[in-house]
């Protein structure tokens, strides 16, 4: 066997990690059996409820997507059953398709929701996301709105947009407080807006050490790390020491040229989730030598980014006035820490679509040299803007590939076969042929 | 000569037994589907002729050779049918038909003559679209579902297949029965699909039976999808070329959890023997 | 040196045996599905025997083609546009572009300096079923596929089929024999259809202008098809002869080195 060009090694805090990972999914599996309240969605200030669980069905649909091809298509054909289009969503589909069944994978009852709460993003508006529990059970559902906009920046519309979030919040808030029971705790509130503030720093370092060649980490290490974010509802200081951990470790790699592929000649970016029941084209592609430096999405989801004055890609201030400025007092005060300047919904969805030069940005400050964009046949947060940001990748000499599918969650339409012939033929008529067999 | 793999057997009969001339009612039904065309010719409540052959490019001519090759050769011409219903899609091409129905209600009639009255669900497996039917206990229908415009052509993709595969199309849905348990299905989404992804899974290490097990499937859990809709009943029947298919049918009665009824008839008659029978209640009529 | 290519595709599979740059035999048959490994056999000692070769003459076997894993004895393998782009060059020096059409692929390859592949663009999945398709409408219109290559290339008349989907182009030629439209005004419009789809790949990738676009493939023997995609694209194709030998040659070119 040849000799690999870059050292690689495990990371030593992904035990920690996946330790973590398994207790908040423990935490979700016994939901239905613990006393307490399951809410479709997924917000910040959740953590100020403790017997509010948060469990969004994207994450849902992905995980069984990935855990069973056979469970997820009879949940789909439940929902189609009920007169679900096809391609609205394979994550609801496969979500709300056991809801329909009434059981999970291994059998054990579906854990019905309480309550929707809102998941603000292009996805939540136009498709049947948390209508689907709130029309099969009695359970108030709320709304927030914030939505995909393609306009001229414009600071009016921006102002107002954040205070209806932070009265949509505050709303929502005492809604719950009044038809539950429950009473908001605000200094567990503030104290996690305070101390997970400070996942961001590193999540970002992260993200700017895979700008490194050979690259740290790669693209389903991004994956591991970024649910991360989601385990601050745990416990804000533990997510925030982990994180902490993860980005010495990165950047003592970045010093010793540690790789994530030790044979890595090759860097190629991807766009938007990938096909989770085939995850196996990461390693596919490693034997060509080419490692993925991630998404917009997937850096998006471990921190946050913009472009800047100069046109480089870089972290975003995330919470505004607050945090430095500004100290974080009241229940509002955290709020609008946690909202911060997010006016319009994913930048990156809306960058993509008023800027198709976006993921250009990206593509220059990660050093690639081609990117796969899959259409997929679903949501319009899955597809928007995919041919057209191809070209402009093109026009930049990035090469692109597209391949065909149903959605991430969905594995009816990705022809496996076909999607590795279509590798082969992208790698070698580049010149690349396999390292590895 | 390259062996056509797509080719299923053309048959026709007419029955040497029945004295047509003492009949009450002669009445005929003629199915011109895209793939197939069939003839029936019943004189009162028995079938006395049938004919079942590949739709040819001219609908009318397909039409006239089923009904020629109904009437054998016995020496009952045309002119000695009271009444002809014309159905299916090419229905407008049966140019000595006095009348046209559509398939469902044909089906219908026709499914419970061939497999009894007891019939609640019939499902209708054409090479262009399938229909699942659900009738009352009466000759009624209560509902019925047609398949997407994207599901079409499952018939002709199955011809395809047999092409590109190499296996006599008669033999495919034994073939995939094979097989221990099924694999997942390919894509359900549209033929064309389905057929390059099934080929791709050889590049795996499937055998041929496991890749027509996965394609099989994969039509049969499309179909299932569809019919679930009208909220199948007991007695189930199949009517239509694809269910000579046990790959389809058994794998459908599977995921329905119902057996469907079996009959001496070729379920591909169903639509001319409905449409016959409708004949006689417009001769019953006037 | 005599070499070898075999280019295995999902309907048919094609062999060349070159030596010193000369064809000595070619061998086609049906792919097949479960059977491939044995159809490459028999097209390959087809393919000896009329070189009046044995095995051990040959010096070295490349396979292409979505099925090149079926060539059991191939000593490598390439992928199609490799292939092609090798053929084109040898046969046509300057070529700048080779699109490739055949049974349910359509694949341009623009070249750039040297050896080197510019780009590559296929067709998405809902342009699948050409060289597939149009034998089965063939089979539907109770034509052979060579009647349909003599007619002539008239501008299309009102009959028109779906250009983004096989399946609904099936649907609506079989809408046009319901209204008993002649047969060969369908397969015009089935022309037109797939000449269409064809040629949103070719899109402004190729300047006609600049040298030569070759074309190659299965379906590059149907005239009618070629004449109705030269109008559409306005690109004056250079077809080899045995165009849907080009993969195998490009594979058996690059076995010689």
């Amino acid at each position: 066997m040849k000799k690999q060009r870059w050292e690689t090694r495990p990371l030593d805090v992904w035990n920690k990690a996946k330790e973590m990972r398994a207790k908040w999914q423990q935490s979700i599996d016994t939901a239905a059996t613990e006393r307490v309240l399951l809410a479709q969605g997924n917000v910040g200030w959740s953590i100020g409820f403790p017997a509010l669980r948060v469990i969004e069905d994207n994450p849902v649909g992905a995980m069984m997507a990935n855990k069973s091809d056979e469970f997820s298509r009879i949940c789909r054909v439940a929902g189609e059953v009920l007169g679900w289009g096809r391609e609205i969503c394979g994550y609801q589909l496969n979500c709300w398709g056991a809801m329909y069944l009434g059981h999970q994978q291994d059998g054990s009852k579906f854990p019905m929701r309480d309550m929707v709460i809102p998941f603000p993003d292009p996805c939540d508006q136009h498709t049947k996301r948390g209508q689907a529990p709130m029309d099969y059970s009695p359970i108030p559902r709320w709304q927030e709105n914030w939505p995909l906009y393609t306009g001229p920046q414009d600071t009016d519309r921006e102002k107002a947009m954040i205070e209806d979030r932070v009265y949509c919040t505050l709303y929502i808030i005492e809604e719950i407080e009044r038809i539950f029971g429950q009473k908001f705790d605000d200094e567990r509130f503030i104290e996690s807006v305070k101390v997970s503030g400070g996942i961001h720093p590193y999540a970002q370092d992260v993200s700017r050490f895979m700008q490194h060649i050979p690259s740290p980490l790669s693209q389903k290490d991004l994956y591991s790390f970024y649910t991360l974010g989601g385990l601050t509802k745990g416990d804000p200081g533990e997510t925030v020491a982990i994180w902490k951990a993860l980005r010495d470790e990165v950047e003592w790699r970045v010093q010793n040229n540690i790789a994530a592929v030790g044979n890595e000649r090759y860097r190629w970016m991807e766009t938007h989730p990938p096909p989770w029941h085939f995850l196996k084209y990461y390693r596919y592609m490693e034997k060509y030598g080419a490692v993925c430096i991630g998404s917009q999405y997937s850096h998006l989801m471990a921190g946050a980014f913009e472009i800047k004055e100069d046109g480089t890609w870089g972290p975003r201030e995330v919470f505004g006035k607050f945090g430095k400025d500004r100290p974080i007092k009241t229940r509002e005060d955290a709020i609008r820490a946690m909202i911060g300047t997010e006016a319009r919904g994913h930048r990156f969805k809306d960058d993509e679509v008023i800027r198709p030069y976006a993921l250009n940005d990206f593509a220059k400050a990660y050093k690639v040299n081609g990117a796969i964009l899959p259409l997929w046949r679903c949501g319009v947060g899955c597809t928007v803007t995919r041919k057209e940001q191809g070209l402009r990748l093109s026009e930049m000499g990035v090469r692109v590939l597209h391949y065909e599918g149903s959605q991430p969650g969905d594995r009816t339409d990705l022809d496996e076969n076909r999607l590795l012939d279509q590798l082969d033929v992208w790698m070698e008529s580049q010149g690349l042929r396999k390292l590895e067999d | 000569m390259t062996q056509e793999y797509w080719r299923w057997t053309e048959s026709s009969w007419t029955s040497k037994d029945i004295d047509w001339k003492k009949a009450k009612t002669i009445t005929a039904g003629v199915d011109i589907g895209t793939n197939s065309t069939q003839a029936a010719i019943m004189c009162d409540n028995l079938l006395f002729g049938y004919a079942n052959l590949r739709t040819g490019p001219d609908y009318r001519e397909s039409a006239g050779a089923a009904m020629r090759q109904a009437l054998g050769k016995s020496a009952m011409t045309l002119k000695d049918i009271r009444y002809t219903v014309g159905t299916g899609w090419g229905s407008r091409n049966v140019p000595f038909a006095q009348k046209t129905v559509d398939e469902i209600n044909c089906h219908a009639r026709g499914a419970r003559f061939m497999y009894g009255p007891a019939v609640k669900t019939v499902v209708d497996l054409g090479a262009q679209t399938c229909k699942a039917i659900r009738l009352y206990a009466w000759d009624r229908i209560r509902d019925f579902m047609i398949n997407d415009k994207c599901a079409v052509g499952m018939g002709r993709g199955i011809e395809v297949m047999a092409d590109l595969m190499q296996v006599p199309i008669q033999e495919m849905g034994e073939r995939s029965l094979t097989v221990g348990r099924d694999p997942e299905p390919v894509s359900t989404t549209c033929y064309a699909f389905a057929n390059t992804e099934a080929i791709g899974l050889f590049r795996e290490g499937y055998q041929e039976s496991e890749v027509l097990a996965a394609y099989l499937f994969a039509i049969a859990w499309r179909i299932h999808g569809m019919v679930g809709r009208v909220q199948p009943e007991k007695e189930l029947a199949f009517t239509g070329g694809l269910a000579k298919n046990t790959g389809i049918t058994k794998r459908l009665e599977r995921e329905m959890g119902m057996t469907a009824l079996t009959s001496e008839y070729d379920p591909q008659l169903a639509g001319a023997i409905g449409a016959a029978l409708i004949a006689q209640k417009m001769v019953e009529k006037a | 040196m005599i070499t070898a290519g075999i280019d295995v595709g999902i309907e048919s599979l094609k062999a060349v045996i070159l030596k010193d740059g000369k064809v000595l035999a070619r061998g086609t048959g049906l792919s097949g599905g479960a059977n491939r490994a044995k159809a490459v056999e028999q097209v390959w000692s087809d393919a000896l025997a009329a070189a009046g070769l044995s095995p051990s003459d040959v010096s070295r076997v490349i396979a292409t083609g979505q099925g090149k894993h079926d060539v059991r004895f191939a000593d490598d393998r390439v992928v199609e546009p490799v292939a092609d782009a090798r053929a084109a060059r040898f046969l046509y020096p300057g070529v700048t572009a080779v699109v490739d059409i055949g049974a349910d692929q359509v694949r341009l390859v623009t070249l750039g300096k040297g050896d080197s592949i510019m780009e590559v663009v296929m067709n998405q999945k809902c342009a699948a079923g050409l060289g597939i398709f149009l034998k089965s409408m063939a089979r539907t219109l109770g034509m052979t596929l060579e009647e349909i290559s003599r007619l002539p290339d008239n501008s299309p008349g009102d009959a028109a089929v779906n250009d983004g989907c096989s399946v609904f182009a099936e649907m609506d030629a079989l809408g046009l024999l319901n209204r008993n439209t002649p047969r060969e005004e369908v397969a015009r419009a089935i022309i037109e259809a797939i000449v269409v789809r064809i040629n949103s790949i070719l899109n402004e990738k190729i300047r006609p202008a600049e040298a030569a676009t070759v074309l190659v493939g299965g379906v590059s023997r149907n005239t009618a098809v070629v004449n109705a995609l030269k109008r559409r694209s306005g690109i004056n194709f250079v077809i080899p002869e045995q165009a849907e030998y080009a993969g195998a040659l490009g594979a058996a070119l690059i076995a010689a080195g």
